[in-house]
């Protein structure tokens, strides 16, 4: 079973996306706050990261930044799913090494997991 | 008016007019403000010099702070050495001409020490309209992914039991209009991404037919409840097209959301599209109210609704057709319209084949 690591502080996404991965037969791990998202990728080595931007205690170019740092977690890809859409934003995650970038509100948690899944079938 | 609350994590504050805009801006430094600020500052590379600052402001380079500065000091120079020269001609009294210069170059000073603090004031007022929509929009969209999310979980948990049929139309009215606000928030950081010329688009083989067939059909309740029928005629193997997915889509379910929207309660909604050289030409006809002959020219213009269109529909930002056009032109495409006033509309545009012949 594929792992998935999604980190995200907003309480009712987590529930709602993470249920949709489960469904999907995805094993998930959460975490509300940066600083245990990364200490869980070094731990669990997921399959996938979703990235959340704004994040409690490290934002989410930290966590990003961490992940690539280490030669064991460094392939792993990131999704940043965030609601920030500037350019600044979208270029420092892609530069950083994110697999892709998502706006929130574009996509539908049915649709999230479709990209995980084509992601990880590649 | 009453209280309104405004939340962000676990905090939550009750703000009570009359000013609560005040109080809301100072609770956002305090919170929100930081955290953005605090996040795009440290990913901000300091490239670039003041005039960037002014392009990213809206600004064009003539009146740019800055280079009114620098024009300032020249015009200064010269009039200080045309004043003496002058000056000298008419008095022998060295006292005199020093004096007719400074007073002179104190003049030119001041008056542009106003100019300058004027087209400075004015920057800055560009400069924090765009943040105040960037952010408002970025706050409105946590919210707003929860209520989609929400609904999507919901919508998909009901399909399994059974249910009062009239459940799943009031669920659907909810995720339209969840929908819609959140096609509001994207406009206006669209169109505040134009204006500060922070636009950039990607460029990818995409199947727009594709696209165009999802769009309509997720839009056929919306159109029913518009009375109007809506059908789109595809080529038969379209070729694909280069252009960004996330914007084409924007544009294409703006124009059908325009068809549906002014149509008059009733008719019929077309979509075409055929090959026009080397580009793609979609055409989305509809037998609505048309466009007054006198306001054509406004019509890709930002917050621009024609009379016709108010009357119709109170609703409508009066951005879509602005962000179209800058999006279309961006690709490299062409965008325009034919329209009768009372009998209906045909937008049409163009956007590059990925496969050219």
């Amino acid at each position: 079973m594929k792992k998935i690591l999604f980190i995200e502080d907003e309480a009712a996404l987590q529930k709602t996306l993470s249920s949709a991965l489960k469904d999907a037969g995805f094993s998930v791990f959460q975490a509300l706050d940066g600083d245990t998202g990364l200490r869980l990728i070094q731990r669990e080595k997921p399959d996938l990261v979703l990235l959340d931007l704004i994040l409690p205690k490290k934002d989410g170019f930290e966590v990003l930044r961490g992940l690539k740092e280490n030669r064991e977690t460094q392939s792993i890809p990131v999704i940043v799913l965030t609601n920030l859409g500037g350019l600044r934003e979208v270029q420092s995650a892609l530069d950083l090494g994110a697999r892709d970038y998502l706006i929130k509100t574009n996509y539908k948690p049915s649709e999230l997991v479709e990209k995980v899944k084509m992601i990880l079938n590649q | 008016m009453g209280e309104i609350f405004f939340g962000h994590g676990n905090r939550r504050y009750v703000l009570i007019s009359p000013s609560i805009m005040q109080k809301y801006v100072l609770y956002w430094q305090r919170d929100v403000v930081s955290r953005i600020f605090m996040l795009s500052s440290l990913q901000q590379s300091k490239k670039g010099g003041p005039f960037v600052e002014c392009r990213r402001a809206g600004l064009d380079f003539w009146v740019c702070p800055p280079f009114l500065f620098i024009m300032m000091g020249f015009i200064n120079a010269i009039a200080m050495i045309t004043s003496y020269f002058l000056a000298t001609r008419f008095s022998d009294d060295p006292a005199v001409a020093i004096s007719i210069v400074v007073f002179v170059s104190t003049l030119i000073f001041i008056v542009g020490y106003f100019i300058i603090a004027g087209f400075n004031k004015v920057a800055e007022a560009n400069f924090l309209k765009t943040e105040f929509i960037n952010i408002i929009s970025h706050q409105l969209r946590s919210p707003l992914s929860i209520f989609k999310w929400t609904l999507d979980i919901l919508s998909k948990e009901i399909k399994d039991r059974t249910f009062h049929e009239e459940d799943d139309t009031y669920l659907n009215i909810m995720k339209e209009n969840t929908e819609r606000m959140v096609q509001l928030v994207n406009l206006l950081l669209e169109a505040t991404r134009i204006e500060s010329n922070r636009m950039v688009l990607k460029r990818v083989v995409i199947s727009l037919h594709a696209t165009t067939e999802d769009i309509v059909r997720s839009v056929v309740w919306y159109a029913k409840a518009y009375n109007v029928d809506i059908e789109f005629h595809a080529m038969e193997s379209p070729p694909d097209v280069i252009g960004d997915p996330d914007r084409m889509k924007m544009v294409v379910q703006n124009l059908i959301d325009n068809a549906i929207r002014y149509s008059r309660g009733g008719g019929r909604v077309d979509i075409a599209m055929s090959r026009d050289g080397n580009f793609l030409r979609w055409e989305i006809k509809d037998q609505g109210v048309g466009i007054p002959k006198d306001q054509q020219k406004f019509i890709f213009q930002k917050f621009f609704r024609s009379d016709n269109a108010v009357k119709h529909q109170t609703q409508g930002s009066g951005l879509g057709l602005y962000i179209a056009r800058a999006i279309i032109e961006e690709l490299g495409g062409k965008i325009g319209f034919e329209s009768e006033l009372n009998a209906g509309t045909m937008f049409w545009f163009t956007i590059p084949t990925a496969s050219p012949r």
